[in-house]
C-alpha cells in the first residue's frame, strides 16, 4: 500500500509541478512536442487519395486537389492583398478535450510566427497565436470564451467588446437604444494595443435579445463570419 | 514485445483524439478516448499501472492544449489510481458497469478540471459547463466504452484480472 500511494504522490506532485510554474515552452517540453507533433504532421500532409486507383476514385482525388488548390489561391490573393506581411499555414490537430476552441498549426516560430500573430482566412478573422512552438503554433479561436476582441459594428461605427461563446459570440458593452440591427457586420476595431488590426471581419449579428429592466447594455448574438469547425488552411499575419 | 502495446496504444489514441475525433463530434462534444484506456489500465492492472497511465496520457493531451503542462495529467493520475483502488470490489466484466464507471470518471475528471481551469483561465459559468461539457462529454464517452473495452482486451497484454501485473 505505502508503494501504491508514493507514486501516486510522486505523480500528482510532477504534474502539480508543471501546473503551478505555468512555463511552457521549456526544452523537455519542445523536445516532446516535436516528437508527438511529428506523426500528427505525416498524417496531415499525407496525400488525399492513392495513386494508383480506378477513374472513379481519380476523378475524387482530382477534385480534392482542385478544391485545396481553390482554397490556397484564395488564401494567397488574400497575402497578396494584404497590407500585412502573412503566412500561409495548415492546420494540423484540434483541442483534443471539450474545453478550450483552439488549433494546432504546422509553423512555429521557425518561420516568424510569434505569440499573439493573428490568424485570418479570406472570410475573416480565426483567432490569435497563443503559443508558438519552433515547428508548430497554436490558436486560440475567437469562438472560445477566453478570447475577448475589441469590435465595432461596421454600419454605425459603434464600438463593444466580442466574446467568444462557444458555437458563437457575444457583442457585449454596447448601450440600449445602440443602432445595430440583424445582420450587420461587426469588424475589429484595432482597440486592444494593436493586437488586432482594424476592419478583420469577426461575424454578422444574429439575434438582438430583448434587454431585462435592470441590464445596462445589449447583449447581442453574433456569428463567425469563419465557418471555424472546417479549417484546414489559414493566414498567419506577423506581429507588426 | 506485447508490453509496449498500451504505449502506443496511448500514443494513437493522443493523435487520434487531437486529429480524427472532430468528426464523430457531436454538437462539438467529443468522447475521451484516452480516458476509457486509463480507466481500463487502472481496473486490470491495479492502481499503480492506472495511475501511471494517467500521468502519461494527461501529459500527452496537455502538449496538444493550450493549457499548462499538467492539467490533464493531474486529473488523469488521480482517476487512474482510483480505478485501480475500487477494482477489487467491483465486477466490472458488464458492459453496464464499464459504462457507468467511465460516466462516473468522466463526471469526476470534468469536476477536478472545472476546479483548475477556472484557477488558471476564464471558464463559462460552472452550469454551461456542467450542461453543455461535463454532462454530455461523460455519455457520450460511456456509451462508447464497452466497445473500446473489448478492443483494449483483446490488443493488450491482459491475461489475468488480480491486481498489479506490471506492464509498465
Amino acid at each position: 500500500m505505502k508503494k501504491k500511494v508514493f507514486v501516486l504522490v510522486l505523480l500528482i506532485l510532477i504534474a502539480l509541478f508543471f501546473l503551478l510554474s505555468k512555463k511552457r515552452g521549456t526544452k523537455l517540453e519542445e523536445g516532446l512536442t516535436t516528437i508527438i507533433y511529428l506523426p500528427v504532421k505525416v498524417l496531415a500532409r499525407a496525400p488525399s487519395g492513392p495513386k494508383e486507383v480506378p477513374v472513379q476514385g481519380k476523378e475524387r482525388f482530382l477534385l480534392e486537389v482542385e478544391e485545396e488548390n481553390k482554397r490556397l489561391r484564395r488564401l494567397l490573393d488574400l497575402k497578396e492583398h494584404s497590407i500585412y506581411e502573412g503566412l500561409v499555414s495548415s492546420v494540423i490537430a484540434r483541442e483534443p478535450s471539450n474545453w478550450f476552441h483552439a488549433l494546432l498549426l504546422d509553423r512555429g516560430e521557425k518561420w516568424g510566427v510569434e505569440k499573439n500573430s493573428v490568424v485570418i482566412t479570406p472570410k475573416g478573422l480565426a483567432g490569435r497565436v497563443i503559443k508558438a512552438n519552433k515547428n508548430s503554433s497554436q490558436v486560440l479561436l475567437i469562438t472560445d470564451p477566453g478570447s475577448e476582441i475589441g469590435a465595432l459594428v461596421q454600419r454605425s461605427r459603434i464600438q463593444g467588446v466580442i466574446q467568444g461563446k462557444g458555437k458563437y459570440l457575444i457583442l457585449k458593452y454596447l448601450p440600449l437604444g445602440a443602432d445595430v440591427r440583424e445582420g450587420d457586420l461587426v469588424i475589429t476595431s484595432g482597440l486592444e494595443g494593436g493586437l488586432f488590426p482594424k476592419g478583420l471581419a469577426i461575424g454578422r449579428v444574429k439575434k438582438i435579445e430583448p434587454p431585462h429592466p435592470q441590464d445596462l447594455f445589449l447583449k447581442i448574438v453574433v456569428i463567425p463570419e469563419v465557418n471555424l469547425s472546417s479549417l484546414e488552411e489559414v493566414l498567419v499575419l506577423k506581429t507588426q | 514485445m506485447r508490453r509496449i502495446v498500451p504505449f502506443i496504444l496511448l500514443l494513437f489514441l493522443a493523435i487520434l483524439q487531437a486529429t480524427l475525433l472532430n468528426r464523430l463530434s457531436i454538437l462539438g462534444i467529443k468522447p475521451d478516448l484516452l480516458l476509457i484506456l486509463v480507466i481500463f489500465i487502472g481496473l486490470y492492472k491495479g492502481p499503480i499501472s492506472g495511475a501511471w497511465c494517467g500521468f502519461l496520457a494527461g501529459i500527452l493531451l496537455d502538449l496538444f492544449s493550450p493549457v499548462s503542462l499538467g492539467t490533464n495529467a493531474f486529473s488523469k493520475t488521480v482517476l487512474g489510481f482510483l480505478a485501480g483502488v475500487v477494482a477489487p470490489l467491483l465486477y466490472f466484466k458488464a458492459p453496464l458497469t464499464q459504462g457507468l464507471l467511465l460516466f462516473i470518471g468522466m463526471f469526476l475528471e470534468g469536476m477536478i478540471l472545472f476546479i483548475l481551469l477556472s484557477s488558471f483561465y476564464l471558464t463559462p459559468p460552472f452550469r454551461h459547463c456542467f450542461l453543455y461539457i461535463i454532462l454530455p462529454a461523460s455519455l457520450y464517452t460511456s456509451l462508447l466504452t464497452p466497445l473500446l473495452f473489448y478492443v483494449f482486451k483483446r490488443i493488450t497484454p491482459i491475461r489475468n484480472t488480480s491486481n498489479e501485473t506490471k506492464v509498465w
